[in-house]
């Protein structure tokens, strides 16, 4: 599991918070250093679930600048301080897609059947030309948000269901039949656009789920 | 166990169902769950090659000047009445200060004189009260788009910005109260009399 992920781990929130208190009291070295135990994971969340860059980026930044406040929310019986920034992250990010989601619906408003593809802009094309990975990164893009939110977690970021549903808000129960349909939904998408290049057995769906 | 009740257990999560006594006997069951080993190897090849991923050098640069700016000058905000989240508040707040250290001490050349924004320049903004705009407004809108947070800042800053305040020591702190744009970016201020 990677080193800044483990939320709920023996030793890292202890050590998460040990910083956070030297922040507090003006330190900029333990900032600096919070800082880099926590935003890469944070950056990949937002990277994967935006698919922008400078997306993630702003993200990170406002995650941070919330933790720098005097008034951070942050409170330690309630969760780890990564779950803590995880669900700013969250916030931020799902108020990006609404409002992305909103300006491409505004967009072609007018246009039916121009939908699709200006909310997720040609993934399938991708496939045909970017093999393995890079296609398989475009699929996690391009799923609904509450399917790739869980294949980001669950399965790029390595969160178990408990620490997934913790931070998502949900039972496990839902954390683990979401994941089942995203990976489901990874699969046809894989299966409907290698068919047609003559590789029509390597991927099939799993079967028509819910 | 029919096909049906086997992946009505989602075996694909649980790494000890994969050898279990139906897939063994079942051999399209034992394909998809093939493929379903297949793309959790995939996925954790994608998790790899991400691991290293991580935000621009910048970003902590701006960072540190944001916390150096808050340890220098400590914001508070009020509890708000617009119907914001608490946290929405506090980075706007901190987004003003950062507006502040980057514009006022480290990326602009010194200024000769404080300039006051005269009415013709609010005016010209569009705003429609004694709002003066940043340096870093970009969005355009009438007043009726925004959302205001009351912040404290330094009499000094609020000066070089070119906020008509009444004459004090520079470091004290003073009452104000910012415009966010739609998106969240401070817009404008003006001084609480």
């Amino acid at each position: 599991m990677h080193d800044a992920m483990v939320m709920e781990s023996s030793t890292a929130p202890e050590a998460d918070d040990e910083l956070l208190r030297q922040m507090r009291s003006g330190d900029e070295q333990a900032f600096v250093a919070l800082y880099r135990r926590l935003q890469g994971p944070i950056y990949r969340f937002a990277l994967q679930m935006t698919g922008g860059a400078a997306v993630a980026e702003d993200v990170v930044q406002e995650v941070f600048l919330a933790l720098i406040g005097s008034n951070c929310g942050y409170d330690v019986s309630r969760g780890s301080l990564s779950a803590y920034l995880f669900g700013i992250a969250r916030k931020l990010i799902l108020r990006h897609l609404e409002r992305s989601r909103t300006a491409a619906e505004e967009t072609i408003e007018g246009e039916p059947g121009k939908r699709r593809s200006l909310a997720h802009p040609d993934p399938m094309a991708a496939f045909l030309h970017n093999e393995t990975m890079d296609g398989l990164r475009r699929a996690v893009v391009s799923l609904p948000k509450r399917y790739r939110e869980v294949v980001v977690l669950c399965d790029l970021e390595e969160l178990d269901y408990t620490q997934a549903a913790k931070l998502l808000g949900c039972p496990i129960g839902t954390v683990r039949s979401r994941l089942h349909r995203a990976r489901g939904l990874l699969l046809e998408k894989l299966q409907q656009k290698r068919a047609p290049v003559g590789d029509a057995g390597a991927w099939k769906p799993v079967r028509s789920l819910t | 166990m029919t096909c049906r009740e086997f992946w009505d257990r989602m075996p694909e999560l649980d790494a000890e169902r994969l050898s279990s006594e139906h897939v063994r006997e079942c051999a399209d069951c034992a394909a998809q769950m093939e493929q379903q080993r297949a793309l959790a190897m995939s996925l954790r090849r994608v998790a790899i090659q991400r691991n290293d991923l991580a935000a621009p050098a910048r970003l902590e640069e701006r960072l540190l000047e944001a916390f150096r700016a808050n340890q220098a000058a400590p914001l508070e905000v009020p509890a708000t009445h617009l119907g914001w989240p608490g946290w929405a508040a506090r980075v706007s707040v901190l987004a003003a200060a950062m507006v502040l250290g980057v514009f006022l001490l480290w990326r602009r050349p010194p200024q000769p004189v404080p300039q006051v924004a005269s009415p013709e320049t609010v005016a010209s903004a569009e705003w429609e009260s004694d709002f003066v705009p940043l340096p870093s407004a970009g969005e355009s809108g009438s007043a009726e788009d925004a959302n205001l947070i009351r912040v404290e800042m330094p009499r000094a800053a609020l000066v070089a910005l070119g906020v008509p305040v009444a004459d004090g020591e520079a470091g004290e702190p003073v009452e104000a109260e910012v415009m966010l744009g739609m998106g969240g970016a401070p817009q404008a201020v003006r001084v609480l009399q």
